[in-house]
């Protein structure tokens, strides 16, 4: 079978590409398709610590390139036993040590296996960058509603049509509703006219992500966080389902109403 | 021709009223004789008290250019004969100009004349015959270390100008001229004989050649300004200092010139494949570029025709055609083009468009444009939301002003932004061609 590779990039650090990487790994193989996450960034690896298998990693992504192990020894099987697995970065290594041409010929030889080959990019333009969108056959690009992160992704989707990966659809993600309708932070459309691409979803700002990520367990395994929702709408987008984009307002209850009255402000994040 | 000097002061003279074909046969055959005295290296050549048009300058530069290694930078002559070509006004041309416009017989039947140069110190009397090694003439230093004093600009309130082939004997009055030490007579009926011929579009041709970097000023295009009273947007006097190309930016000519054959260049190696599905060349475009054209034959397309190939955007020639752009320029990304650039998407924080003729986008221009990069200050640039932080309209830059962000109901709409009075002003479009007498100034 032929999978999908697909690079989740921003350009900007920090903006939850390693959380968007593992909760839509995650997502895909509740699903039921075969996955496989690869965490590129070499050096400063990440994607074993959110996804709680730090302490499982034998062999890395650079001894399977080097060719120190076989694929299937370097990859890492999921704690909940979904058809998920992880190739974790190296460590001790830089991101000099692989070439575009070796992760282009890995995700090939990935998909012969797996539906979904998802690869977590570093933050940059650099050659972790350039290594990490060597196999890609789609890109998903994350952003914050923040006038930096969209213009390293601009500078960014320009790099990506360069490289012939036309159309990366976008994820928006810490959306802080309250902001965005008082009218501090950026809305879609605002990031759609300066960005033109399309929007794969929007993630809320939220708490529970936070918990959940310092636990080392996908935020989509929560039932009661509203992230987790976006991300599970966000997979069924990806799959091919189409799913309305809901309003993120929270909630509002009878004491958030007298809060209203009263003037007394709500903390900026959502709860579930 | 006579050769004086050693070493980095040489100095050739030529007959000062030779005609034009025999000076330029007389340096060549002097540069081919003597090719393994120059090496390389810029020279700035005297053209003393003699007025010449631009294609002969083009000329004695090309050829000296050519026979030898060095590099012709600028054009000079003393100053008083500028202020006096400008200011004076009295019919009588002096011989030695009328060689150039009028016919080689008159040259060739005219009496050895005493010359003086105002700066000579030799006083007209003592001259007796004229013998050529004492004059100005055309003298090509090597090396000179003056480099040339900065020329005035040319007042613009020209006084009427008599009859292009005046009935005045010219011979008659030369020793009544001869006497007198500012002797340099405004060359007018030669000039306008020339001058009338060229296409009007020299006018505009002058004005930005003071602002390139490497402007020849030669007296040629001060005359044209004179056939031209008035001068259109140039409103005040200004004195440019002469600049000299330095070899970085004569290698800079060359690699723009290889990058720019495609028109575009993105700010990582972009694969072929993608630029050119980024680039439309001609035919779709061509009614844009020629409605542009056709309207504005005095001014756009003249200033385009009249600027030299050497001092376009790195040397390149000015294309007629407008490159059409259909994607959105992202951050990072670069379009530099010799020619109008047109842009049907937005241009991005972060991408750079620099083009020699205006600059049109058709969304929101929110990165730097350059228009007239070549020197060109009629270019334009025209966005339908501009809210570029810095602007640049051939030498002039302006910022963007502290204003708030307007929220989208209370947008400028489009906006065209042009130079007046050497500031960048933007204003809501009214037309191409509109006269645009408000607007607010572009400054930060």
């Amino acid at each position: 079978m032929t999978g999908k590779t697909i690079v989740i990039t921003s350009g900007k650090g920090g903006v939850g590409k390693t959380t968007a990487t593992a909760n839509i790994g995650t997502g895909l193989a509740m699903r039921g398709h075969n996955v496989v996450v690869i965490d590129t960034d070499i050096g400063l690896r990440n994607l074993d610590v959110v996804m709680g298998l730090e302490n499982r990693i034998v062999y890395d992504l650079v001894d399977i390139i080097e060719g120190r192990c076989k694929l299937h020894q370097g990859m890492i099987r999921d704690k909940h036993k979904f058809d998920l697995y992880l190739i974790p970065a190296a460590q001790t290594r830089d991101k000099n040590c692989v070439d575009p041409d070796q992760m282009r010929d890995l995700c090939r030889k990935l998909e012969e296996e797996f539906d979904y080959v998802i690869v977590d990019c570093p933050a940059g333009i650099e050659q972790g960058f350039k290594n990490a969108i060597a196999g890609a056959r789609d890109a998903i690009l994350i952003t914050t509603p923040e006038v930096a992160a969209i213009r390293d992704a601009d500078r960014v989707i320009g790099l990506l049509e360069a490289a012939e990966l036309h159309r990366p659809k976008l994820i928006i993600n810490r959306v802080i509703t309250s902001m965005v309708k008082r009218g501090d932070m950026m809305d879609k459309d605002d990031i759609v006219e300066l960005l033109g691409v399309d929007v794969l979803g929007m993630v809320p700002a939220d708490d529970r992500l936070i918990t959940a990520t310092n636990q080392g367990i996908p935020v989509i395994h929560d039932a009661k966080a509203p992230s987790g929702a976006a991300f599970s709408r966000i997979v069924a987008r990806i799959d091919g389902e189409e799913v309305l984009m809901p309003d993120l307002e929270p909630k509002t209850g009878i004491l958030d109403k007298v809060r209203e009255i009263m003037g007394i402000r709500r903390d900026a994040y959502t709860h579930a | 021709m006579q050769v004086s000097g050693r070493g980095t002061n040489v100095n050739f003279t030529i007959d000062d009223r030779a005609p034009f074909e025999a000076v330029i046969a007389g340096v060549e055959e002097c540069l081919v004789k003597n090719r393994h005295l120059f090496s390389r290296g810029s020279i700035t050549v005297n053209v003393g008290r003699r007025i010449m048009s631009r294609e002969q300058l083009t000329q004695i530069k090309q050829i000296l250019e050519a026979e030898s290694g060095l590099t012709v930078a600028q054009f000079w002559c003393s100053p008083e004969i500028l202020e006096e070509t400008l200011s004076d006004i009295s019919p009588e041309p002096p011989p030695e100009l009328l060689d150039e416009g009028l016919d080689q017989d008159t040259a060739a039947n005219s009496p050895d004349l005493p010359e003086s140069r105002p700066d000579s110190g030799i006083p007209p009397a003592q001259l007796g015959l004229a013998r050529p090694d004492l004059d100005g003439g055309e003298e090509p230093d090597e090396a000179r270390d003056s480099p040339g004093q900065t020329l005035p600009w040319p007042t613009p309130d020209f006084p009427n100008l008599p009859d292009p082939i005046s009935s005045i004997p010219p011979f008659a009055e030369k020793e009544e001229l001869a006497d007198t030490e500012n002797e340099a007579l405004p060359p007018e009926d030669s000039r306008d004989a020339e001058s009338q011929s060229a296409p009007e579009a020299e006018a505009s041709g002058g004005s930005p050649a003071l602002m390139e970097p490497a402007a020849e000023i030669s007296p040629e295009s001060v005359g044209d300004l004179r056939a031209q009273p008035s001068l259109g947007t140039i409103e005040e006097p200004t004195i440019e200092p002469i600049v000299e190309p330095s070899l970085l930016e004569l290698a800079l000519v060359g690699l723009e010139q290889s990058i720019a054959e495609g028109g575009l260049e993105s700010g990582q190696d972009g694969s072929p494949a993608s630029l050119e599905s980024r680039l439309e060349a001609a035919s779709p475009k061509a009614d844009l570029k020629e409605a542009g054209q056709g309207a504005d034959a005095s001014t756009d397309a003249g200033a385009g025709a009249s600027i030299s190939p050497h001092h376009e955007t790195g040397g390149l020639n000015r294309q007629n055609e407008a490159l059409l752009i259909k994607t959105t320029c992202r951050s990072g990304e670069v379009v530099r083009y010799p020619g109008d650039v047109v842009i049907l998407a937005d241009v991005n924080p972060g991408a750079e468009i620099i083009a020699d003729g205006d600059i049109l986008v058709w969304g929101s221009l929110r990165g730097l444009a350059h228009a007239g990069a070549g020197g060109d200050i009629q270019a334009t640039i025209i966005a339908l939301n501009l809210e570029s932080p810095r602007i640049q309209i051939g030498p002039y830059i302006g910022m963007a002003p502290k204003a708030k962000k307007h929220s989208n109901s209370n947008r400028p709409g489009p906006t065209l932004a042009l130079v007046r009075r050497q500031h960048i002003f933007v204003a809501p479009f009214k037309g191409r061609f509109a006269g645009y007498s408000g607007g607010t100034i572009y400054d930060g």
